[in-house]
């Protein structure tokens, strides 16, 4: 890598911390106004309905996998498995996850419980969190199960999958319940888009603990997302132009 | 004590390691080299949590094959639905793993002989499930982008097989199809690409900040 | 006025009608000779309205009549000195000693109002009644200190004759005894605190902080509360102590809000049992254990309680608690005007505390003496345990916390309709009606309602110590209105210890004389104060029940299946397993082989035909099982031609299953043919390095130094000192890094992580289709020299690779399956969607229909 990469990098990570920082601190003071993201509004809707009727929520994680760079879509699936956990506290069941990656499970449960705590209840069963399989259909074929099996009248498909996802958004529908889906990997999306009942485009999957309350840091990553972007399209345009003109 | 107001020790402990080796890895990723070219500190601190981070992963495994051995051994306790499948797949873990150890050359003959056929016919049965979903997709979402989609996907079945008698249809399969393919989708995936890396950025460094502490730290 | 107004009902009717033709009440008292008048009430009879006025000699007429919410009138007392009974200016006697015994030192407040003593809520001592004190503390009230309640009184009409009485009951009659739809209760309720209600002036304030709040509370305390159990009927006891129990029993009396023990509960005489029974005593029972609270804690509507004669509901009000439900069907009437009576016939006001004439002077003392918490206490620890729900209860209406104690008689005739049974008895009550209804419905049970004309008797008494005299003004008032109105003669009553069961002496044992000459007991009208509920209300309310009760019901979440959907997946499936199973079988083809050359095919075609023989070449096998079918299809002609080359192979995967994947490629015939008629051997000709774990990371350590990441092979042994791995120690040494991913990350990783550590050595990939836009551009940027996409990308190459035995592949015998079975979806697709499209879109119409 050379330099003025490692330094632009450096210089992206720094802008992208600072101004993180200082949008959460303001979003302290101010309500933050989203776009209007079909798919969250009613992922609240579902949220509620399922504490009403006593149902449970069903968030899969996907096999993105902690030390690849897949796990930030599942650490975003993880920040709203916490989210709605604590938005579910006052059900009758807590909210089960399911992964393809063992270390997700892992974090999938201390999640659960951390939220449980939160609210001072005593959650431990590992049921609420599950390896459902290693290999991209064994872990489809075992979170169909969770599906089909454990009253579950929300789904939200949340992480990195294959085109697996669309034996799961199958499964939800047949049984004819509430799914949101969305991944980071572009067949998955290509997938869903076709499949899911709420599909997320691109980062939108990023945007969720915003959209669900999660803390004004969510909020400021958003924005923060949203001034990045426009500077890439900004440079590209800009580096396009020097291109045609000969100086790059 | 109030889990809300006071975290505990071990959730100050653990936000404390996952920031500190977050930056680490971070800070070993710019500095690479020290003045007289070697591996800088930082590099060789990366380089060492990246071991553990893989040595971590595959004990991972076993916690994660533990637990799937849990869930299913619950669900036979509690005879819930679906449990008849799950004493299925306990016996067949356990056969598999006195198999590994009693005579490891028989793995190759059950991975070929059963999971490679099973996840190949579910991967049959995606066929059937997305040409269902694509009939169903203007049912679910009558629009224009619905229509493109499905359009776009005609268009590429058509230019990537020949058809029968007739072989690849000119413009369609040596054009059209690589068009679509190598620029429209192309250019879309990277756009999306670009946005997912800024939305990895961004979750990165939440957990950085430790707003976002999915080992269980209380928020 | 032509029309005779209903003393129950308020609604006019003719003259010549004895009995009210709306509620069945009797219009017009009863004759004297009535056959029932000489023989004493048993359970069950109907009662008669006996003449008291006869033996009272303070004649009362309808004028001096003192109605609900009327001021009191200003009299002397001592003109009320000379009226009093015999029994009572004994008992004045008494309570001189007695209340020089229990008083304390300080007399109360002589701005009191009438009933203030209650308030103060320490248990009233035994021998003073605490009405008494209130009227000497009333009596002994200067004009000026007149509280603002009895300022109220004032400015209501005086001496309202009997009619525009009733007249003034109308409202509540009608709203609170059939129980109008669309009239609430607490309306009722609301009326009533506006009525004069005892209070002290330190309590006030509280009361009015909690305002209505507070008397929601109590009455949420009276609705919880039923099963506090009734003393039964007791025998007569001392005069005195009966006196004392009876009078603390009356409405307004200061035991009112005393938590009053059952024990003495069946002490009260008879009548005072009845009169408990009638009016308000089973809602009271839950206030037993709020009389404490009432000390402090008294409501609003309580301060106000005497300003409003008549009960009215508050529409809106949903929920009526029990007790009031009970109270204004059966008792509204008469005890609100019972209560109105205390303070319309106070003493007239204006004599200092010195002026009280002596035989009212120590009853303020006694008054003080029930603020006494001792006496309270004492009154608590006899009291039967309290409730959970009674605890924290708003304070608690002292009038009718004296009431709480009474019981049904023995004589099976409850006068009130009551649900002094508890819950057990609620049931009971509820198996009466065919509906479910309400709770506050099912208590005003028609069982109950049918007993109801039983409490207007009164029977005569003959209390030893009760002597014939003329019954005060207050007195009078106190007494039911027939009776006043009644003009009947009196008759001799036979039974001397019969209790009174009507009208403010009721439950009182022996309190009226009954010798001779003193007058007839009449049958009293009949209350009808049954509820009168139409059928169609009671539809109503059985519909409201059941829509409540199913709302309060789990139901189970829905889970409907999309069954008409597995038809079509069927159907879908039956159609594509047609499709791709039938060329396979037949074996003929129906496709033309792919005339496409692919550029980036032809790159790898030719780096592979460049390769050295017995290269080492390394092969990742990045793929899952499931799609093993495309790529090993896919890569098959192009391993078939890497084969001919004779290089030494090294194997690995970043997937858990890649090894064995690998392990099969090699050696499975199917796959690829020329491979396996090699029969590459492990450790001789090819080395399986196994599973590299770690994802981005793992493959980097393995490129910057793969001798230490991957050291053995997947059988054990050290793999870098193996034949097919001699020479090797960096990624750079293979002569080709050939990845066959079928997914794009995966792809992406090995660009990225070991593309710059191969060198000069070329990276080729086999790829899964779905992986063809995001790893082509690593093709256009040069950092894969060659790439074979999917099925197409194998057919093409071995359209370009021809073997040497011309043996066809995996790809050339799934070609045709794979044209047939993307022609049959496509066909499905188009035709579904336009299917679905217009099955949408009719659908949206009629929905839209239905909503014009």
């Amino acid at each position: 890598m050379s330099i003025g990469l490692e330094l632009a990098g450096f210089g992206l990570v720094f802008l992208s911390a600072a101004m993180m920082l200082g949008l959460s601190f303001l979003r302290r003071k101010s309500r933050p106004v989203f776009r209007d993201i079909p798919a969250f509004t009613r992922l609240r809707q579902a949220v509620g309905l399922a504490v009403e009727d006593g149902s449970r929520l069903h968030l899969s994680l996907g096999r993105g996998a902690l030390i690849t760079p897949q796990s930030a879509s599942a650490l975003a699936g993880l920040a709203l498995l916490r989210r709605l956990a604590e938005l579910t506290s006052a059900g009758d069941q807590p909210p089960i996850a399911t992964s393809g990656d063992a270390t997700l499970t892992i974090l999938s449960q201390d999640a659960l419980q951390a939220a449980a705590k939160y609210f001072d209840q005593n959650v431990s069963d590992p049921m609420t969190g599950r390896l459902t399989g290693l290999t991209p259909f064994s872990y489809a074929a075992g979170a169909i199960a969770a599906i089909r099996d454990e009253k579950v009248s929300a789904n939200i498909l949340m992480g990195n999958f294959g085109v697996e996802v669309a034996l799961m958004t199958d499964a939800v529908e047949r049984e004819n319940s509430f799914v949101l889906a969305g991944s980071d990997n572009l067949t998955a999306q290509a997938v869903i888009y076709a499949s899911a009942q709420e599909p997320l485009i691109g980062e939108e999957i990023f945007a969720a603990g915003a959209y669900v309350n999660s803390g004004s840091m969510h909020s400021a990553s958003l924005t923060v997302q949203d001034i990045l972007r426009w500077l890439i399209i900004a440079a590209i345009l800009v580096g396009a132009l020097l291109t045609l003109a000969g100086v790059l | 004590m109030n889990p809300r107001r006071f975290p505990s020790l071990i959730a100050i402990v653990s936000t404390a390691i996952a920031i500190a080796s977050g930056v680490l890895v971070l800070a070993g990723y710019f500095y690479v080299q020290n003045g007289n070219g070697q591996a800088s500190l930082f590099m060789n601190i990366r380089l060492t949590l990246l071991d553990w981070a893989v040595i971590l992963a595959g004990f991972a495994v076993f916690i994660g094959i533990y637990n799937l051995f849990q869930v299913h051994f619950k669900k036979i306790k509690k005879t819930q639905l679906g449990s008849l499948y799950s004493l299925l797949l306990l016996i067949s873990l356990a056969v598999t793993f006195l198999l590994g150890l009693v005579k490891p050359s028989l793995m190759g003959f059950v991975f070929t002989t059963v999971q490679l056929p099973v996840e190949a016919s579910l991967m049959a049965l995606l066929a059937v499930t997305l040409t269902y979903a694509s009939i169903r997709l203007l049912r679910r979402r009558l629009n224009l982008l619905s229509v493109i989609f499905l359009v776009t996907a005609l268009l590429i079945l058509l230019g990537t097989a020949p058809l029968p008698f007739l072989g690849n249809i000119p413009v369609l399969s040596d054009w059209m199809r690589p068009f679509i393919a190598q620029v429209m989708a192309v250019a879309g995936a990277r756009g999306i690409l670009l946005g997912v890396a800024l939305g990895t950025l961004t979750t990165g460094l939440r957990i950085l900040f430790g707003a976002d502490r999915p080992y269980g730290g209380n928020k | 006025m032509a029309d005779v107004l209903c003393p129950i009902c308020g609604k006019s009717n003719p003259t010549e009608l004895e009995d009210c033709q709306f509620c069945g009440a009797r219009l017009t008292p009863l004759s004297p000779s009535t056959p029932s008048a000489s023989q004493p009430i048993k359970a069950g009879d109907n009662p008669v309205v006996k003449k008291t006025s006869e033996f009272e000699k303070v004649k009362i007429t309808p004028g001096d009549f003192v109605h609900p919410g009327e001021a009191p009138t200003e009299k002397s007392t001592g003109a009320l000195e000379s009226t009093l009974p015999a029994w009572l200016r004994t008992l004045r006697k008494g309570d001189d000693s007695a209340g020089a015994e229990s008083t304390p030192d300080a007399i109360p407040d002589q701005s009191l109002p009438l009933s203030s003593a209650p308030d103060t809520s320490s248990e009233s001592s035994d021998d003073q009644p605490d009405w008494l004190t209130g009227l000497g503390k009333a009596a002994s009230d200067d004009e000026k200190e007149i509280p603002d309640w009895l300022e109220s009184l004032r400015e209501e009409k005086p001496g309202t004759s009997p009619q525009e009485f009733m007249s003034l009951q109308e409202p509540a009659l009608n709203q609170t005894g059939s129980l109008s739809p669309g009239v609430g209760d607490a309306e009722w309720a609301a009326r009533l605190g506006s009525e004069p209600k005892p209070e002290t002036p330190e309590t006030k304030p509280q009361g009015d902080q909690q305002g209505g709040e507070a008397s929601l509370n109590w009455l949420d305390s009276l609705e919880s509360d039923s099963g506090v159990p009734n003393a039964e009927g007791q025998p007569v006891a001392p005069q005195d102590e009966a006196l004392n129990d009876w009078l603390s029993g009356l409405p307004g009396s200061s035991e009112e809000n005393q938590p009053e023990p059952p024990r003495e509960a069946e002490n009260l005489p008879g009548m005072l049992n009845l009169l408990q029974e009638k009016t308000l005593e089973p809602e009271l029972a839950p206030l037993e254990d709020d009389g404490k609270a009432a000390d402090s804690e008294i409501p609003d509507w309580l301060s106000k309680l005497g300003s409003t004669p008549v009960t009215t509901e508050v529409p809106g009000k949903e929920s009526l608690p029990d007790w009031l439900s009970d109270m204004e069907t059966k008792a509204g009437p008469e005890s609100v005007a019972t209560e109105s009576n205390f303070s319309s016939d106070l003493p007239t006001p204006g004599a200092t505390g010195e002026e009280i004439p002596g035989w009212l002077s120590p009853l303020p003392a006694d008054a003080k003496a029930t603020e006494n918490p001792v006496s309270e206490k004492e009154k608590f620890d006899e009291a039967p345990p309290p409730s959970a729900v009674r605890e924290g209860t708003g304070p608690m209406p002292m009038w009718l916390a004296g009431i709480e104690r009474s019981k049904t008689p023995k004589d099976g005739t409850p006068a009130l309709i009551t649900n002094d049974e508890g819950p057990g008895s609620e049931r009971n009550h509820g198996a009466a009606f065919s509906l479910e209804m309400p709770d506050w419905l099912s208590k005003l049970n028609p069982e109950h309602a049918s007993e109801k004309p039983s409490m207007g008797i009164t029977e005569p008494s003959t209390p030893e110590n009760l002597g014939i005299s003329e019954l005060p003004s207050w007195v009078q008032a106190m007494r039911p209105v027939e009776s006043v109105l009644s003009d009947t003669k009196i008759t001799p009553q036979e039974d001397a210890q019969v209790t009174e069961q009507t009208g403010p002496l009721a439950g009182l044992q022996g309190v009226l004389p009954s010798s001779p000459g003193l007058g007839t007991l009449r049958k009293p009208p009949a209350y009808n104060s049954i509820l009168k509920v139409t059928d169609g209300q009671q539809r109503y309310t059985a519909a409201l029940e059941r829509l409540i009760s199913s709302e309060t019901q789990p139901q189970a979440a829905k889970r409907s299946r999309l069954a008409s959907n597995r038809l079509w997946r069927w159907l879908i499936a039956f159609l594509l397993f047609l499709a791709v199973g039938l060329p396979l079988i037949m074996g003929i083809p129906v496709t033309p082989a792919s005339t496409l050359q692919p550029p980036e095919m032809v790159s790898a075609f030719t780096i592979i035909s460049t390769l050295p023989s017995n290269a080492p070449v390394l092969v990742v096998f990045d793929y899952d099982p499931a799609l093993s079918g495309e790529l090993e299809a896919a890569a098959s002609p192009l391993m078939d031609h890497l084969l001919l080359q004779g290089p030494r192979l090294a194997l690995i995967s970043t997937s858990p299953t890649g090894p064995a994947l690998a392990e099969r490629f090699l050696h499975d015939t199917s796959a690829s043919p020329l491979v396996a008629g090699y029969n590459y051997q492990p450790g001789q000709q090819y080395v399986n390095l196994g599973y590299l774990a770690g994802g981005p990371a793992g493959v980097q350590y393995f490129a910057n130094s793969p001798t230490k990441a991957a050291q053995y092979t997947l059988d054990g042994q050290p793999a870098w000192t193996l034949p097919p791995l001699q020479g090797v120690r960096v990624l750079s040494d293979f002569a080709a890094v050939i990845v066959l991913t079928d997914n794009a990350d995966s792809g992406r990783i090995w660009i990225e992580q070991a593309g710059s550590m191969v060198g000069n050595s070329p990276m080729l990939m086999v790829i899964s289709a779905q992986a063809e836009p995001m790893i082509l551009p690593y093709y256009d940027s040069g950092q894969i020299k060659g790439l074979v996409t999917g099925l197409a990308g194998g057919e093409a190459y071995g359209q370009t690779f021809i073997r040497p035995d011309s043996r066809p592949g995996l790809t050339e015998r799934y070609w045709d399956s794979f044209s047939v079975g993307t022609l049959v979806m496509e066909i499905l697709i188009v035709a579904g969607a336009i299917w679905s499209a217009i099955a949408g879109w009719r659908a949206r119409l009629d929905k839209s229909g239905e909503k014009v």
